[in-house]
């Protein structure tokens, strides 16, 4: 063979060698740049949507205090604002017109127990029984209600609200004489409203979770806590403008450590609907018409099977934190889509799945 | 004297030029596109879409640049370092080509020793139906072997171009004319001696007959190696089309991918050519002159 030929066989033979390792070096290299992707499946599944909304925390009542019966009031031992106990002087009421009253209701029961000493027929016994009893009854009443000394106490500890008297005033049986704020005997509950058109809707007895802040001092520095708690709805109500307003409270005997009128986050998760097409919402990216997820396909290549991309078009029915239902003719139950990304993808490109 | 032959030298000598001067013309004109082609893989992108993509648009003005402004290997780190596909396509390329070289070279040695030396009915009606195929364009044929090969199932796969390869004409008729001419007293001797006709064939005919096998390899080669046609049409998933398919289909994103693959094709034909330049000239001669 001459030299020249020689030379030319080298030539292609090292000309060939190397476009072959460049082949699968190339190979290598894209295999290496191929964007790797993880993968979830489009399922049915239940859609909730939580709204959340701000109540108050309600752990006192407002409470009115009315007149025993007619008196002029003396003297006030009580004013706006103030703090009372139970058992503390609240006002004074005329001692004369206290004593003149019980009097009058004693000698009225006396007068009947004189008659029912005397003989009397079986049926004006009855009903003078009847008379004297509800003479006692009124006696016992008027002891129970106003006091002997003519000082009037506060039944329960609270804080005066308003006063409606003053002194010197005559009241009549049943006139307002002042209001309280107390927390005896309330059992503290949220209240919040839900507005007009939520997605969401509340019954009495389903859950509701609350989100709170508890402040506390360690080490002299204050320091502010979230914390949680599950309410029962207790009952609700529409008001005129279509909110919807209801109260929960928690449903074993906890008391939360919060001040009255506090504020409260209160989330309220609906039963939600079952759709057919549910999935991550990581796995859509919303674009100027509707939302675009990537599909995972595979076909046939030079190099055996191989999973490609397909960019599809869905439409939103409706989601949550986590999942959205969408309306998309290309996928069913059981579809593989795009879940997360390395690279940004294109329709129809080659890709790795990973995990 | 002196004058007729100073002017029929002169004459001579103007005849000379005249005739390299048009042969240069034809040379240039031969070489343009091998050397804008080399030129254009090492020019880059916003250059490349500047002057040549009127050419890809329809519309606009086409601009050759001889020498680049800037020099750039990028093309072919891409295509050959980035892209496996291109590098895929120009093996798929030689795989089908020499599968398609060696069988018609080895249907064609066969069908033309039995057409020169044999004597059998009907020889000279398939050599003529053989001749008038020759000479029929490649587009005539593409329908009847379309319906062909989908009726044997062969559609789809390389298969399809490979057989249609093995059987062309052009190959039997070469070697047919190369095989008449080979004296037919050293075979009438060699069968004397016993020798079978394969053996004749294999022992004598083709050692001595390079030349013609020589031209038929690069003629053949440089024949499937560009084929366009029957790929579009045998071949139904586009990434089986072999190199000669995607230097149709160039748009604006891959034009410096296309001059790499261009300088790609070149390669094993020049190659080829170069290796057996001789042996070719030497076997056309051979089949041409009396």
């Amino acid at each position: 063979m001459k030299n020249s030929k020689r030379i030319l066989v080298l030539a292609a033979c090292v000309i060939l060698a190397g476009l072959l390792m460049c082949t699968f070096l190339s190979r290598t290299i894209f295999t290496a740049m191929q964007p790797r992707v993880t993968k979830a499946y489009v399922e049915t599944d239940r859609i909730q949507t939580t709204e959340t909304v701000y109540g108050v925390y309600v752990s006192r009542e407002t409470r009115t205090v009315y007149s025993p019966c007619d008196f002029e009031v003396d003297a006030l031992q009580i004013q706006p604002g103030a703090e009372i106990k139970a058992g503390d002087a609240v006002l004074t009421m005329n001692g004369q017109e206290i004593e003149d009253r019980k009097r009058a209701l004693d000698l009225a029961l006396l007068e009947l127990q004189i008659q029912g000493e005397s003989w009397l027929s079986t049926r004006q016994r009855n009903a003078l029984n009847l008379r004297i009893a509800a003479a006692q009854s009124a006696l016992d009443a008027f002891q129970a209600k106003v006091p002997e000394d003519g000082i009037l106490l506060a039944a329960e500890s609270g804080e005066i609200a308003e006063i409606a008297v003053h002194a010197g005033q005559r009241v009549s049986k049943g006139d307002e004489l002042y209001t309280y704020s107390t927390d005896v005997n309330v059992e503290p509950y949220i209240e919040c409203s839900l507005p007009t058109g939520s997605a969401v809707q509340v019954r009495a007895g389903d859950t509701v979770q609350a989100e709170y802040e508890i402040k506390s001092r360690v080490n002299g520095e204050e320091i502010t806590q979230l914390a949680t708690a599950d309410l029962v709805v207790q009952k609700t109500e529409t008001d005129e403008s279509g909110n919807v307003i209801f109260r929960a409270a928690p449903d074993d005997e906890t008391v939360l450590p919060l001040s009255h009128l506090a504020r409260v986050k209160i989330s309220v998760v609906s039963e939600g609907k079952v759709y057919d097409q549910v999935v991550p919402l990581t796995a859509v990216s919303e674009t100027g018409d509707g939302l675009l997820l990537y599909v995972l396909r595979t076909r046939d290549g030079l190099f055996g099977e191989e999973t490609y991309v397909q960019a599809v078009k869905a439409k939103e029915l409706a989601r949550n934190y986590r999942n959205i239902a969408i309306q998309c003719d290309s996928v069913s139950e059981g579809t593989q889509l795009v879940l997360s990304t390395d690279h940004a993808l294109a329709d129809g490109e080659e890709v790795q799945v990973i995990g | 004297m002196n004058r007729s032959s100073k002017m029929r030298a002169m004459k001579k000598r103007c005849g000379r030029a005249f005739c390299t001067l048009v042969l240069c013309v034809c040379a240039v004109t031969a070489l343009v596109p091998l050397v804008f082609t080399l030129t254009g893989s090492f020019i880059g992108n916003g250059e490349l879409s500047d002057a040549y993509s009127g050419l890809l648009t329809g519309g606009g003005s086409v601009r050759f640049i001889l020498l680049p402004k800037t020099v750039t290997l990028d093309h072919y780190t891409s295509t050959l370092l980035l892209t496996p596909s291109y590098l895929i396509k120009f093996w798929v390329s030689l795989g089908l080509t020499a599968a398609i070289v060696l069988g018609q070279i080895t249907v064609s040695c066969l069908a033309g020793y039995g057409f020169a030396k044999f004597r059998f009915p009907g020889r000279n009606l398939f050599l003529y139906t053989i001749i008038v195929l020759m000479l029929m364009p490649v587009q005539v044929m593409l329908v009847p072997q379309y319906l062909v090969l989908d009726k044997i199932g062969l559609l789809g796969s390389y298969w399809s171009l490979i057989l249609v390869g093995w059987f062309g004409a052009f190959g039997i008729f070469l070697m047919t004319q190369i095989y008449r001419r080979f004296p037919d007293d050293i075979l009438e001797a060699a069968e004397v001696d016993g020798a079978g006709a394969l053996r004749r064939l294999w022992s004598i005919v083709l050692p001595n007959s390079v030349s013609g096998i020589s031209s038929l390899l690069i003629l053949s080669f440089i024949d499937n190696w560009n084929l366009v046609e029957q790929p579009l049409v045998f071949l139904k998933d586009y990434r089986k089309y072999p190199l000669s398919v995607f230097l149709s289909y160039i748009n604006n994103e891959s034009l410096g991918a296309a001059f790499v693959c261009g300088v790609l094709a070149m390669l094993p034909a020049l190659l080829l050519f170069l290796f057996l330049k001789e042996e070719m000239i030497r076997g056309i001669e051979y089949a041409s002159v009396k």
